[in-house]
């Protein structure tokens, strides 16, 4: 797994590639929240385009994210979600809690 | 010296040996009416790096014996929740104590409109998951956490947790209609 900031003007980019599980839900948990807390870019955007699998700590450490994000007065995005990702935030019925997009250019609109 | 234990110990029983030993390319046949065929014994280690490789063993097992992708994502969302359960509570973050895990399919006791089942049995030797903690309704409030339960359950149609003398034992069925 690796996760990648990119930052923009008014937007940091966060790519992820690889599955989210216990083994690195930690990493992203902590390079979310501190890249949050010191930059404060207004718009958060998180990259799921080649994430394959996302455990439950992985939705944790999402949903830490949107409300660290909440809490500066930040927007936090999520686009490129696949079908397996879909599924559980579907199972968690966080799909309507957090903003999706389809791709970076609407998470970017 | 401390003897290094191995990373993971693989067998697969004769049953499962029709396949080409790719795990990419397994043409396993499903059980036929009245059987319970033993497909794949995992024993590893308590330790995180190991579950994709346990994921990607269980979902290639799960696709070959007829179910869909949807369904085997399903199927390896459930294994993957209770070891990392198992991994987390029962053994506390320790990342070199004994997990098992056993595949069948099944084909015995089952759905009539089912066209193939799996069940895995995990078991571990950790300490036993606290009275009330399984019945515990999640709460609605937005917050991390208590998720892989509610996953396991609704992703398996039989999710059974025991536990026997020191070992913990899950057991888990999935009907692929």
């Amino acid at each position: 797994m690796q996760i990648n900031p990119r930052r923009l003007d008014k937007a940091t980019i966060f790519d992820i590639s690889g599955d989210i599980d216990l083994a690195n839900s930690p990493e992203i948990r902590k390079t979310l929240l501190s890249e949050m807390r010191e930059k404060k870019t207004p718009r958060v955007i998180v990259n799921l385009t080649n994430v394959r699998y996302i455990d439950s700590s992985g939705v944790a450490s999402l949903v830490e994210g949107l409300k660290t994000a909440r809490d500066l007065g930040l927007r936090f995005i999520l686009y490129g979600l696949s079908p397996g990702a879909r599924e559980v935030l579907q199972l968690s019925r966080l799909l309507k809690i957090f903003e999706i997009h389809e791709d970076e250019e609407h998470a970017l609109a | 010296m401390k003897k290094v234990p191995p990373a993971a110990n693989v067998s697969s029983s004769p049953n499962a040996q029709r396949s080409s030993g790719s795990a990419t390319d397994l043409a396993l046949q499903p059980a036929k009416a009245g059987e319970r065929v033993p497909l794949l014994r995992l024993k590893f280690f308590s330790n995180p790096e190991l579950l994709g490789v346990v994921r990607s063993a269980v979902c290639a097992l799960s696709e070959s014996i007829g179910f869909s992708a949807e369904a085997s994502r399903a199927v390896i969302r459930a294994v993957d929740e209770g070891l990392a359960n198992i991994m987390r509570h029962a053994y506390n973050g320790e990342r070199d104590l004994p997990i098992h895990l056993t595949c069948w399919s099944v084909a015995s006791g089952i759905p009539k409109a089912a066209k193939a089942a799996i069940e895995i049995e995990i078991t571990d030797r950790g300490v036993p998951i606290p009275d009330g903690k399984l019945n515990a309704p999640r709460s609605r409030e937005l917050r991390p956490g208590g998720l892989g339960l509610e996953w396991m359950r609704k992703s398996m149609d039989v999710v059974q947790h025991s536990r026997k003398g020191k070992t913990n034992y899950l057991r888990m069925t999935k009907y692929a209609m």
